[in-house]
């Protein structure tokens, strides 16, 4: 254990503290971002700072600083035991934690070239010739983003854990906005919509995606939906790309099964889950073609980590197997509850923010249908991908959709491209109707790097891996109903 | 710090500066946060945080580095690191140059001191408040009490010079049932103004008469919305709709309709960061004084927000609306108003034969951005209105509705505004209730099996 970290500990033992855990954090970021083939921000930005979490009197209290100074220590640890002691006011328990194991490690990042040592100018021209590339008639804003950290966090506990993960990210993605002079506004990303894709990677992972060669096909999709037809409304059968996968599973799956959400911790603000804990081994969340995993484990994936916030080590589980609701994802305090045990998902945004339940890389398993099969199997539905509006009710069932692009597909073909694609449902009866996921050929892991929890809220980075896959019976065209 | 501690230790900093011109955006953060769930308190945090931006510009080149480090050697580090990436960049044409100083109206409206030393103990009493009056109905409560303050300085080689802090207290209740929930919400620069005790009691009076909800088929509805309601229809708007970067990207309804009448004579959209009825923000972050930006007046559509980028593009000056620079996300209103009316809400109530009162809506999400059309569910009491009265719940709803359709559609607006602070930590909406004719809901929720 460092000196400063020990400090920490020691500092909660004296107060009376019964468990303590300590993150320090140091963190470097680079954003860019290209307009119109012109340069529109560089920011670089670092942090240090440290949080801990202490149980005291059987309950939680945390504080944070960030001034890592040796009179900063008591300061901190004072408040986050008065914080603690007044939680405990009001408990009707103590805080149980399920035991875990006490490693010490130190975990390397994942990058190939670290992007930090890549010059900016490479990075700031590779955009520019990008977004060039895409200002074709009808374009009237090309935007290109890119980002990246590098952050070592050191995690030290009153159980004796100290840990040190190094941890670096690289995503990026274009945008083309078209318009005309009747009001269609459209926009087409690659590789993704939002802040494009991003991963546990270096600059390899950037210069993979090979953004200038996509941009100008990119750019023709955005000025090729201003005059498509718009989405048919009504009942037809689907397929949802694997971009827009990675949505339908974020919200539908990936929130409703955070253990804190179902015990009502998340009430106040995004709401609870219609996954209850009576639900847990039986209940029919999809089709038996549905197999929806939480897991860490994958290299490379943005929501990938070796060990969580609170020193557990991740692990794979089925949320869903085979259709069946089988875990969820959990905390030391709350796996206990359900008769599980932890599996590495208690995550922060940074030193000044307590862990809380969150995705890692929630992902699909693929299944056996090549693409062509799954829209062969449709007589008359549409296929709909690139994420563009979501929203979902408060207990993550009854959702809508809107995707950048659309397909009709009828005579198992796909025929004209549709434009303000939307669909709607309710997440399980969506998920029963499933009765095929696309191959390993289609596969890729997602980063999302937006996810959006708690009070105060915290942006977590998760993943998803996906295939597309097909939905029967699925209502679309809300938008021109 | 005080404002003079502040500023001087900023201006001293920027004594060591090489670049040709420097700005430094200052923003410290102290945040406690008492939150509940189940009626016990599962999370109880504070955060002391501080944030140093540097922007160095060398002829067209501007670099930028940001740390947490507020000493006078952290922050000049800063200085050199933002001075050195400008060199490395290439030159940016549009930039308009550091603003140069202007009058700021500074003041201290929004800063009360007991909220700075409110402790521990007095948001788990507050809280327990709550809890008892939800226990006490047999219901479960879940919620936030958050107390801040901030500071935020603007200086920069040109001149400026601009200080602002402020404080907030909110405390939040959702208080839910088998079947039901409601809502209560409350926030103030001022602590002495939480009342626990009505935030309280208004959640739980709400789940204890939407219980037992009905199914009611989407479509059509004259509506009554709450403020709150309100605030997350108007967010979209904000957000989406009035910026200069938005009428750039041809995604504004207000693109080129300015001077129309587009929406009810009723309906009045503002930015004002002066009004002290509001959260006020005397300046924004490149420490120009905001002005007030009317978007609609009386229906009739106006103008939109400018920072200096925007503001050089257009051949006009910043409204005062920037947030930190660099950036692409463009100008913010963050001091956002909708004009009072003359209606109370239960007189709004009272003029619905048939409709839905809707005390809150989530999760709402733009689908088409000319019309702001915008989707999203209700929660937290959904009412069914019934000969001018609400008489029982009505499971949650799913509407998918053009924001400026709905505008047009307004029958009534509140003569009260409740004041709704943002989630960002700065600024927030005065808003008050509307009624809407014909509002479009297009799905339902289920109960799960």
């Amino acid at each position: 254990m460092d000196r400063f970290t020990e400090q920490v500990i020691a500092a909660a033992r004296r107060r009376g503290a019964n468990y303590c855990d300590c993150r320090l954090i140091e963190l470097e970021r680079e954003e860019i971002a290209v307009m119109n083939g012109a340069l529109r921000a560089l920011t670089q930005a670092s942090q240090r700072g440290f949080g801990v979490r202490v149980i005291v009197d059987g309950a939680w209290g945390f504080s944070s600083s960030s001034v890592t100074s040796d009179g900063e220590i008591d300061r901190i640890v004072d408040e986050a035991v008065l914080i603690a002691r007044a939680s405990a006011s009001v408990k009707k328990r103590d805080v149980v934690l399920a035991p875990t194991g006490v490693y010490e490690d130190l975990v390397p990042h994942q990058a190939a070239r670290d992007p930090f040592t890549v010059p900016d100018g490479l990075k700031v021209e590779l955009l520019v010739e990008a977004t060039r590339a895409m200002q074709i008639p009808g374009v009237v804003m090309a935007r290109g983003q890119m980002q990246f950290s590098r952050e070592r966090k050191t995690f030290a506990s009153s159980e004796g854990s100290y840990i040190i993960q190094d941890r670096i990210e690289s995503g990026a993605g274009i945008k083309a906005i078209a318009a005309d002079d009747k009001g269609g506004v459209q926009v087409r990303s690659y590789p993704m919509s939002l802040s494009g894709d991003s991963a546990q990677a270096g600059w390899e992972f950037v210069e993979a995606m090979d953004l200038v060669t996509h941009a100008e096909p990119t750019a023709r999709e955005a000025v090729a939906l201003l005059t498509a037809k718009p989405c048919p409304s009504g009942v037809k059968d689907l397929v949802v790309g694997g971009q827009q996968m990675a949505l339908q599973i974020h919200e539908s799956c990936g929130h409703p099964t955070e253990l804190d959400r179902v015990m009502g911790m998340e009430a106040s603000f995004a709401g609870t889950s219609f996954l209850t804990t009576d639900k847990k081994g039986t209940f029919q969340y999809g089709s038996p073609h549905v197999n929806l995993t939480a897991d860490p484990t994958i290299p490379h994936a943005l929501g990938g980590l070796v060990y969580d916030d609170e020193g557990v080590r991740g692990r794979k589980v089925y949320l869903v197997q085979n259709g069946i609701f089988k875990h969820y994802l959990n905390s030391r305090a709350s796996a206990p509850v359900v008769g599980e045990e932890p599996m590495g998902a208690m995550r922060a945004d940074g030193f000044s923010r307590c862990p809380i339940v969150r995705m890692v890389s929630i992902n699909i398993e693929p299944g056996m249908a090549s693409f062509d099969e799954l829209v062969g199997g449709i007589d008359d539905g549409i296929l709909v991908d690139g994420i563009k509006s979501w929203s979902i009710d408060d207990r993550r069932l009854n959702f809508q959709f809107g995707s950048e692009i659309g397909w009709e597909i009828r005579g198992g073909k796909l025929q004209e491209m549709l434009r303000n694609p939307t669909y709607t449902g309710i997440a399980y009866e969506f998920w029963r109707s499933c009765d095929a996921v696309g191959d390993a050929s289609q596969y890729h892991v997602w980063g999302v790097d937006n996810c959006g929890k708690g009070e105060p809220m915290q942006v977590a980075h998760v993943s998803h891996g996906t295939s597309p896959a097909r939905f029967r019976q699925v209502r679309v065209g809300v938008l021109d109903e | 710090m005080s404002r003079e501690q502040l500023l001087d230790l900023l201006r001293g900093a920027l004594s060591t500066a090489d670049a040709d011109g420097t700005e430094i955006v200052a923003i410290t953060s102290d945040e406690a946060l008492t939150w509940y769930a189940e009626n016990i308190i599962h999370q109880n945090v504070a955060a002391h945080t501080a944030q140093i931006s540097v922007r160095a510009v060398v002829g067209k080149q501007v670099g930028s580095a940001s740390t947490t480090d507020l000493t006078l050697e952290g922050i000049q580090r800063t200085i050199q690191s933002a001075s050195d990436a400008a060199r490395l960049m290439p030159e940016d044409p549009d930039f308009p140059g550091l603003p140069l100083p202007q009058t700021v109206q500074e003041t201290d409206v929004g800063y009360v001191p007991a909220t700075v030393a409110s402790q521990p103990g007095e948001r788990a009493a507050a809280v327990r408040s709550v809890i008892d009056g939800a226990e006490h109905a047999g219901l479960r409560a879940a919620g936030t009490y958050l107390v801040q303050s901030n500071e935020l300085a603007v200086v920069s080689t040109t001149g400026v010079a601009a200080f602002h802090r402020d404080t907030m207290a909110s405390l939040k209740a959702v208080v839910m049932g088998d079947d039901s929930s409601g809502y209560g919400y409350v926030s103030s620069s001022d602590v002495a103004d939480i009342d626990p005790l009505a935030t309280g009691q208004r959640a739980v009076q709400t789940a204890m008469e939407t219980r037992n909800p009905m199914d009611v088929e989407p479509g059509p509805y004259d509506v009554v919305l709450s403020p709150w309601a309100v605030d997350e229809l108007m967010k979209m708007m904000a957000f989406h709709a009035l910026s200069a970067r938005s009428i750039e990207e041809h995604t504004s309804f207000l693109d080129g309709r300015q001077g129309e009448h587009l929406v009810s004579p009723l309906i009045s959209l503002y930015d004002d960061g002066l009004d002290p009825t509001g959260l006020p923000l005397p300046f924004d972050y490149e420490g120009q004084p905001k002005q007030r930006v009317d978007f609609i007046s009386q229906g009739v559509a106006g103008d939109v927000v400018y920072d200096t980028y925007y503001a050089k593009k257009a051949g006009r000056a910043s409204t005062g609306h920037s947030l930190q620079q660099p950036n692409d996300f463009g100008p913010v209103p963050l001091n956002f108003f909708m004009a009072a009316g003359e209606s109370a809400e239960e007189e709004m109530v009272a003029h619905t034969e048939r409709g839905i009162y809707v005390t809150r809506f989530w999760y709402a999400n733009v689908v088409e951005p000319r019309q702001m059309t915008v989707t999203g569910m209700t929660r937290d009491g959904t009412y069914l209105i019934e000969n001018g009265r609400r008489t029982r719940g009505i499971r949650n709803l799913r509407f998918t509705q053009s924001l400026v359709e709905m505008l047009k559609s307004t029958l009534e607006v509140g003569r009260d505004r409740s004041i709704l602070a943002s989630g960002f930590g700065v600024g927030g909406m005065v808003l008050p209730s509307l009624r809407v004719q014909a509002f479009h809901f297009t799905g339902a929720t289920k109960k799960s099996q």
